[in-house]
């Protein structure tokens, strides 16, 4: 099944890493990277699956596509954001790894925002 | 491309630092820097697309 080639993918990419860890560093974050890529070429259709099934579901409830959109915004965000530093972190640079995680974070609390407005202001107009 | 991209990545690597053993041995240390920048680079050019197309992929399927 896929998740067998998955592991065995990114058990490849470990002992490869290792190998040369040693001798030439380097390598190994080259390592660490393309095995990542390549476990993510196996997520890609996978995602685009959901995604449209979302999408799909979406239609039959009455929301706004705005609110979707900034969601998916956020899963963005918080895989690429956790992907580079998880490479960062590998290599030894726990400091930029986290400093690349802050900014997620603040990204996706700026992208919060606007619904929160739209909440407040839904609930301000029951009040009143 | 499936796993042949890390097996060619490892085997770069492997080859290289037998290479810049050997070339330290034999008093050439510029040489053997050579070697591992010129590995370094070719492996940097063979990951280099791929992470374009991570970053386009996540960006289409995201609608970042």
């Amino acid at each position: 099944m896929e998740i067998v080639k998955v592991a065995a993918l990114g058990i490849t990419g470990m002992l490869l890493g290792l190998l040369l860890k040693e001798t030439k560093p380097e390598y190994s974050v080259y390592l660490s990277l393309a095995a990542g890529i390549l476990v993510f070429c196996y997520m890609a259709g996978k995602l685009e699956y959901l995604f449209s099934s979302v999408l799909k579901i979406q239609e039959y409830l009455p929301l706004d596509t705005k609110y979707l959109t900034t969601l998916l915004k956020m899963i963005g965000i918080t895989y690429v954001g956790q992907f580079s530093a998880g490479i960062c972190k590998d290599a030894g640079y726990g400091a930029v790894a986290s400093q690349i995680e802050v900014f997620a974070k603040l990204y996706i609390m700026v992208l919060s925002i606007p619904v929160l407005l739209a909440l407040m202001e839904a609930i301000h107009g029951f009040l009143t | 491309m499936e796993v042949s991209l890390l097996f060619k990545i490892g085997a770069v690597g492997i080859l290289v630092s037998v290479l810049c053993q050997i070339l330290k041995h034999s008093q050439r240390e510029e040489l053997a820097f050579l070697t591992s920048l010129t590995g370094l680079l070719m492996v940097l050019f063979w990951v280099l697309p791929y992470i374009y197309d991570l970053f386009m992929t996540i960006q289409d399927l995201f609608a970042l």
